[in-house]
Parts: C-alpha cells; sequence; structure tokens
C-alpha cells in the first residue's frame, strides 16, 4: 500500500485510475493505493457531459512509500475517455 | 434398415452440414448501455460492515461436492434474524470443480443445492460425456471443428444443471453472492476470470454469455479437454480503453509484480492484439479461485473498490472461507523403478504446477488477512506521527483515522482453510485423500463428505461469535 496526499484543488472529489463511479475525498486527503503508478483526476461537476479538469500522475511508489501531490489544471477540460 | 455405407455417407454429411468453422461463444458489445454484472449493482446480506468471501477450488466433482458440503453446513450456521451465514456471502469465486457449484449457488442459492446433488454431484458425469462423445453422431460431430471436446462439458452442463442460462439471470437476480468463475488464459498463464471488466476488455458482452460456457472453461483440464476459445471484439467504440492499464503498465515489475503482468495482459486484451483468448482450467495459474478477490482486496483498478471501503472503514470485518478439495492419491510410480512414460510425466508436470500455484495463492490471501493490514495500520500510524510541520492538520487526522480503520479490519480478518485434513477420523481422511480427480465419485465417497461437517460446524461458529 502507499500513501497519496492530494492537497489541491480543495473540496473536490478524486477519481483515479479512471474509475468515476467511486470518487474519494474531498480533498485535502489522503488516498491509500497499490504500489505503481496511477493517475488522479477531478471532473466538472453536471449536469452535462463531466470534463476532466484537474489531473496529475504519481509513478511507480513502492510499497509503503508516499508522494504529496497538487493536482494540475486541464486547459480546456476533455472528455473523460479521451 | 440402411446399409453400411449408407450410414457412413449420413454421417460425413452431418459432418459437412455442421460446418467447417470454429463455434462462436461470445458476443460483441453493441451498445454501450446494456445491462451489466456489478457487485455494487447486487444487494448485500444482513451484515453490510462484514465481507464474506468465499472461494471453491478445483478438483472435479469431488471439488463440487466439498463446496456443496461447506454451503450447507454454512446454512446451519444461524443469525439473530433467523437467517444464515450462507445467505451473508458477497462473493463467490471459483475453479474448475468448484466453479458448478459456484455458479449453481450463484442461480438459485442454498434452494438449489438439492437440485445440485441429484443431477451433478451424484451422477456418473463420466460415463455420459464418454457416451455422448464416443457414439456414431457424437464422434461425426467431434470430427468437425464446429464442435469440440469440450462441448461435452457444456452440453452436460447445460442438460444437468444450467439449461442455457446466461448472466443475464444473474443479472436479473439482483442480489450477491457476486459470482467470478475463474479460468486461466493458457498464453498468457494467468487467470482469466469472467467479470465485466475482464469481459469488457474483449468488448464481449458478459449478459449473453452462457454460465456453463463460463464453468466449462474453468474446468477445460489441459489434453483431456479442449480450450475454451473466446473472440476478442477489441477495439470498439462502446468500450473506451480503461485508464488503469496504462498505469499498470507503467508500474515497474519489481514495485509490483502482479500488477504488471495484469497490466500488460489486460493491454493485448484491450488493443486486439490478442484476436482470440484460448482459455483453460482456471487451475492452471489459481487452482484455489483465490487470485481475483486478493486483487479486488487490494487494487484500485476495477470495481468494486473493496480496499478503498476498507480503507474509508464501511468494511470493519472479513470473512474468507476457502474450500480446497486436495487429495494426495498414492502413486505406483513410487513403487517402480521403471521409467515413468510419456503420459506420467505429462500428468506429474501439469499437477505439480497446478500444487505450486496452489500453495502460492494460499499463502497469499494468508498474508494480506494476517500481517498486510496489519502492516497498513502501522505505516499510517508512523506517518502521521511523523507529520511535517506545515502538513494541514485534515492530514494527520485522515492518516491516524485510516490506521484505526486498517487495525480494525486486522483484529476482525477471519481465514477459514476447510479441506480434508480438518477429517478428525484417520481412516476417513486417508479415504479423502485418495479420492481422484473426475467427473464421478461412488455414492459413498459422496456421503462421506458428511464426516467433514463436525469441523466445519465448529469453525462456522466461531466465526458468528466474532460477527454477533
Amino acid at each position: 500500500m502507499i500513501f497519496i496526499t492530494v492537497i489541491e484543488p480543495r473540496q473536490r472529489q478524486i477519481f483515479v485510475n479512471g474509475v468515476y463511479s467511486r470518487p474519494l475525498g474531498p480533498a485535502p486527503t489522503v488516498i491509500t493505493l497499490e504500489p505503481g503508478s496511477h493517475i488522479l483526476q477531478t471532473l466538472t461537476p453536471g449536469p452535462g457531459p463531466r470534463l476532466v479538469d484537474f489531473e496529475s500522475e504519481v509513478v511507480d511508489v513502492p510499497d509503503f512509500g508516499d508522494a504529496t501531490i497538487d493536482l494540475s489544471p486541464v486547459v480546456p477540460p476533455r472528455p473523460k475517455d479521451a | 434398415m440402411l446399409g453400411l455405407g449408407r450410414r457412413a455417407a449420413v454421417l460425413l454429411m452431418i459432418a459437412a452440414l455442421a460446418g467447417c468453422s470454429y463455434p462462436i461463444r461470445n458476443e460483441a458489445i453493441m451498445v454501450a448501455d446494456r445491462p451489466t454484472y456489478d457487485f455494487d449493482m447486487l444487494a448485500g446480506g444482513e451484515l453490510p460492515d462484514t465481507l464474506l468471501i468465499f472461494t471453491a477450488s478445483g478438483g472435479g466433482t469431488r471439488a463440487a461436492a466439498l463446496s456443496m458440503a461447506v454451503l450447507q453446513a454454512m446454512d446451519k450456521v444461524k443469525l439473530a434474524s433467523g437467517s444464515s451465514l450462507v445467505d451473508q456471502i458477497d462473493i463467490l469465486s471459483s475453479v474448475s470443480g468448484g466453479s458448478v457449484t459456484a455458479g449453481y449457488f450463484a442461480l438459485y442459492g442454498k434452494s438449489g443445492l438439492p437440485t445440485l446433488e441429484k443431477n451433478f454431484i451424484r451422477k456418473d458425469g463420466m460415463s455420459a460425456m464418454l457416451f455422448d462423445g464416443l457414439n456414431p453422431v457424437g464422434l461425426a460431430a467431434l470430427s468437425t471443428p464446429s464442435k469440440e471436446r469440450i462441448d461435452l462439458l457444456v452440453d452436460y452442463l447445460d442438460r444437468q444443471l444450467f439449461r442455457d442460462a446466461t448472466f443475464e439471470r444473474l443479472i436479473e437476480r439482483k442480489r450477491r453472492p457476486f459470482l467470478i468463475l475463474n479460468a486461466a488464459d493458457m498464453v498468457e498463464g494467468t487467470p482469466f476470470p469472467f467479470t465485466q471488466y475482464t469481459m469488457d476488455l474483449l468488448c464481449t458482452d458478459l449478459a449473453k454469455m452462457k454460465i456453463s460456457t463460463a464453468v466449462a472453461a474453468s474446468a477445460a483440464f489441459p489434453v483431456a479437454l479442449s480450450p475454451i476459445t473466446l473472440k476478442n471484439y477489441a477495439k470498439c467504440k462502446a468500450m473506451p480503453t480503461p485508464k488503469w492499464i496504462g498505469e499498470a503498465e507503467k508500474t515497474s515489475w519489481y514495485i509490483n509484480p502482479s500488477r504488471a503482468v495484469s497490466g500488460r495482459t489486460a493491454a493485448a486484451y484491450a488493443s486486439g492484439s490478442k484476436q482470440y483468448i484460448h482459455l483453460l482450467d482456471g487451475g492452471i495459474a489459481d487452482n484455489l479461485g483465490v487470485s481475483e478477490p486478493f486483487r479486488l482486496l487490494t487494487t484500485g483498478d476495477v470495481p468494486p473498490l473493496l480496499n478503498q471501503d476498507i480503507a474509508e472503514g464501511r468494511i470493519k470485518k472479513i470473512i474468507f472461507v476457502m474450500v480446497n478439495a486436495r487429495t494426495f492419491p498414492p502413486s505406483d510410480l513410487d513403487h517402480s523403478q521403471a521409467t515413468p512414460g510419456m503420459i506420467a510425466m505429462l500428468g506429474a508436470s501439469l499437477d505439480s504446477a497446478i500444487d505450486r500455484a496452489t500453495f502460492g495463492t494460499a499463502e497469499r490471501i494468508r498474508g494480506l488477512l494476517n500481517e498486510h493490514f496489519r502492516a497498513n495500520a502501522d505505516a499510517a500510524t508512523q506517518k502521521a506521527n511523523q507529520s511535517a510541520p506545515g502538513m494541514p492538520p485534515a492530514i494527520r487526522a485522515k492518516l491516524l483515522q485510516l490506521a484505526a480503520n486498517f487495525r480494525a479490519i486486522a483484529a476482525n480478518a477471519q481465514f477459514i482453510a476447510v479441506d480434508f485434513d480438518a477429517i478428525a477420523d484417520p481412516q476417513c481422511r486417508t479415504a479423502y485423500h485418495s479420492i481422484k480427480t473426475s467427473w464421478a465419485l461412488s455414492g459413498e465417497q459422496i456421503d462421506a463428505s458428511r464426516c467433514v461437517a463436525p469441523a466445519l460446524k465448529f469453525a462456522c461458529l466461531r466465526v458468528v461469535f466474532k460477527i454477533s
């Protein structure tokens, strides 16, 4: 297990590895994941199609390792499946 | 009365009419909006903070009978409401012979167990399938590519139990257990669970897949039976490639080998680079059916995110019942100096691979339940205590909460391994350890399974004390 601390953007739900049915958070929060690489995103609120507006990636974090990240804005926001 | 020549001609015509194409066993996804088989859509039992996982191993009818006996024993353990422990199973993961019981139980619940026993466990499946395959019509059909040896098992399962039921019936049932039938990809050597997220990678509609086909794939013992071959319809517009695959591919093998391997295999499925998937007995990769529950408990790649439910405290207790129908049949090779023949060597190679996989997966799940959650709790505590100046108080509070949740699950994880070693009576135990893997058991051998019950009852009662 690894510990990913997400500080920004505050009060936003975090989606991990494209599983959009189960949000985590809100930020600031600590997310526990398995060792390795992961992508973390936030989505614009509905109604209408929700777009990715913040995103960041952690690469190859080993077991019991940790990382602190701020998600970066995605300009312009893009579709989830892109 | 037809003459011999005419009969041969009729058989040849049947063979010709049967066609020369291989059977298509899976259908493409046509639309994104369709019925799907998702854990989160199925109603759970009466213990919302308890996760009950049941795994059923391979071992032919012996495994099917032992799994059935354990389910029956769990039905005798009653909760305060009057329902039983067997009604609380959340996830049912199986391999080979265990998949027959698992598939039927997922379809009909405990009320289906008497039919399972009457129509399958107590029937001589070997003789029935040999008759189907060796009569003239069967032989003619098997001589064409459209009918394969595995179809003898698919047809037998449908005739005796499943009646062409598809996964759509499980979706319509809308209740747990969530069924995971496990085969093995014979090229990759990795488990192939018949789940929504796996079939989505192949752009295949799981709802239309016959349960008998999945059970047969799970039980397609190498050489004796032919593989089940699935067509890969990827890529398709209805199913975009999941994001976790790219992340898993970026993961170093040295940091997380199982994720790196599953990412590589999933990428081959989702890209369409593997046009066909040949599936054999799940025992090649994991003869206990443990690997997929393990994955769900430890990864955040595919739903249900059980690891997140544990971290967030939504799951506070785990009961893991692992039914293992392993045996230690005596071998004539031990009493002969003669060089073992080809068949004996082939059999030994298969058996030793399966035994090694069994040992490895059993150790992994035992380590997860007994050690890993506690280690997670310790790591979270350590990070909370080392928190840097300026770190938001909310982060420290979150780390302490994570530590508390992992500590709670470590204290409330029950691992119940059920195998023939649990039989107290030495004669009965030896008799069970000598049963060879087959699709036929004698009535005596089936009845002997009842001597396993007292040990199981004790184990299950301990669990009830824990959860009540």
